[in-house]
């Protein structure tokens, strides 16, 4: 066989190879977020926006009149990285300030989906998001979607 | 005969009785208790293992009891403590800065904030911001106000308020800001920090998904005639002499003042701000303001992502006097945060999360007309360089160069400052 023939195959197959590393890496990231609230919330969707307004501070009362409770992850987790990136525009370690003080908006961080699920499933005024595989795997039937963020 | 009968029967008799006094008492009066054994013993054995028993019980009942009890108390003030966590928060923040200019001696100066935030209710919440007097000027409250949160366009707030006049004011904490002073024209002309007494309401408007506009109007005691100078009253150039600085209103007209905002994608806002109101005891002479302020924060998109620019413009007009008669001024920021990835494994670096180098340019110019000058007006110019480092969000060491020109005594040369600023 042509040494150059060979030498092109396998440039080849490195490369088939390298891409299919890297998409399975990147699906095994992009994944659909759930934004969740207590099964007793009378909303039954949200649009992003709002979801972000509440992160920002911006909303501070449910239409129902409780005051809602935000649960964040921790700033290196993947949910919350796509979360901010996706619904807030900015970056996992971004703190919103309410306005006209230096004091953050005050949220819970949990360190897993399955206590986001606990939280949001115990407190009645409580928003979080998670992993809609997640999520489908726990069968929790204390919250409800009210959101989904699709993976790219 | 019948007589030996007779005392045999009397002998019998009293034999008998004798015997009966002699058994008797010791049968009536007979202690049982100490009688050793026999089926009494027994029995009372049995009674005391009852007897144990019943007080074995009755303690568990008892310890049970408590327990129950020392649990609810328990979880009674964990709760307690949970909410007052939930309701209260307690934090501070400060900086101490090191100034040196060319035609002065070099200076320490700082500041330290208490802060405290409660919500009294879910839609109640109060905030104070109180000055602990670093300076050497005594405790003074920035900000202490309670909000009724009515809705997300409508809400209600009292008490110490900081005055909504260009974007810099309401925004002037040290550990966030990337420079350790104020641009001239938020210390010349709009006086920061500028707090005064008065009532105001708030809101948010949303127009679209992407766009909202905010809003603030307050109702406050306003600016004095103090900046005047009078016998006795030596004031700083600008406006800094006219704040009320919380003293009751010298003329019962209240000041009106206010600022709105456009907010674009949360990451562009152009806010414009007016103030009006009496200044003068028994005069209709007025202050009349103007600002517009902007802050563009690009993100998500590449290479911009990693730019601030902040820009603000005011103006004040004065009726009634000429010294001064009107001034105003604006600056223009911008910052350049990054961070270089070969300084992760140093001692810059390693320690925490995401440490941030920023690169901050800031040129600004004033303006004061006034009669006290020969030439009728005062200018300045300041253009800033400053490089600050955050190896968290909330601490943050500052350096930074300024070159100064024009005609105000307080920044006649160009020097160096330094500061290190906190918040927790």
């Amino acid at each position: 066989m042509n040494p150059s023939v060979c030498t092109g195959t396998r440039w080849l197959t490195a490369l088939t190879v390298a891409f299919a590393i890297w998409a399975c890496a990147a699906l095994a990231y992009a994944e659909s977020l759930a934004v969740i609230v207590n099964k007793k919330n009378p909303i039954t969707s949200l649009t992003s926006p709002a979801v972000a307004d509440m992160y920002r501070g911006e909303t501070l009362h449910w239409p129902g009149g409780d005051r809602v409770k935000l649960v964040n992850r921790e700033s290196s987790a993947e949910e919350r990285k796509t979360f901010y990136l996706r619904v807030l525009n900015a970056k996992p370690d971004q703190v919103f300030y309410r306005q006209g003080t230096p004091i953050p908006v005050q949220s819970v961080i949990e360190r897993s989906d399955e206590a986001v699920v606990r939280f949001v499933g115990t407190i009645d005024a409580a928003i979080g998001y998670v992993s809609l595989t997640r999520l489908k795997s726990m069968k929790d039937d204390q919250v409800k979607v009210i959101l989904i963020i699709e993976d790219p | 005969m019948y007589t030996k009968v007779c005392d045999r029967l009397s002998y019998g008799t009293a034999l008998r009785i004798l015997l009966a006094w002699l058994v008797l008492p010791s049968t009536l009066f007979a202690q049982t208790s100490n009688q050793p054994a026999g089926v009494h013993t027994e029995g009372s054995v049995e009674q005391l293992k009852e007897r144990l028993q019943h007080i074995e019980e009755h303690h568990q009942r008892e310890l049970t009891d408590l327990k129950n009890r020392l649990r609810l108390v328990e979880q009674q003030e964990n709760s307690l403590s949970d909410e007052f966590a939930q309701r209260v928060r307690i934090g501070a923040y400060g900086a101490v800065a090191f100034e040196s200019f060319r035609d002065r001696r070099t200076n320490y100066s700082g500041n330290f904030e208490l802060l405290l935030s409660a919500h009294l209710h879910d839609r109640i919440r109060a905030y104070a911001e109180l000055d602990l007097g670093a300076r050497g000027e005594g405790v003074g409250a920035e900000q202490a106000y309670v909000d009724l949160l009515l809705t997300q366009a409508f809400n209600v707030r009292a008490g110490v308020l900081l005055i909504p006049f260009g974007k810099f004011n309401l925004d002037h904490f040290d550990p966030r800001r990337d420079l350790t002073r104020p641009p001239n024209m938020a210390r010349l002309v709009t006086p920061t920090n500028w707090s005064d007494l008065g009532l105001s309401v708030f809101g948010i408007l949303p127009i679209s998904e992407n766009v909202k506009a905010t809003y603030e109007i307050q109702a406050v005691n306003g600016l004095t005639d103090r900046f005047i100078a009078t016998p006795g009253n030596s004031p700083d150039v600008g406006l800094r002499s006219a704040r009320s600085e919380l003293r009751p209103d010298n003329n019962g007209d209240k000041a009106i003042v206010g600022r709105g905002t456009l907010k674009f994608f949360d990451q562009y806002e152009v806010g414009l701000s007016g103030y009006r109101g009496d200044y003068k005891t028994g005069s209709q002479d007025l202050i009349t303001g103007i600002a517009f302020d902007t802050e563009f924060r690009p993100r998500s998109i590449p290479i911009l992502e990693h730019f601030v620019l902040r820009s603000e413009f005011a103006r004040f007009d004065i009726q009634g006097t000429t010294t001064p008669s009107s001034l105003w001024g604006y600056y223009m920021q911008l910052t350049y945060r990054f961070w270089p990835s070969a300084l992760n494994s140093t001692v810059l670096g390693r320690h925490f999360n995401n440490p941030t180098f920023a690169l901050v340019g800031l040129y600004g110019r004033t303006k004061i007309n006034t009669t006290a000058s020969p030439t009728g007006s005062q200018t300045g110019e300041q253009y800033i360089i400053g490089f600050n480092y955050r190896p968290v969000e909330d601490y943050v060491f500052k350096m930074e160069y300024h070159f100064n020109s024009g005609q105000f005594n307080q920044f006649p040369s160009d020097g160096f400052l330094s500061s290190i600023a906190w918040i927790f």
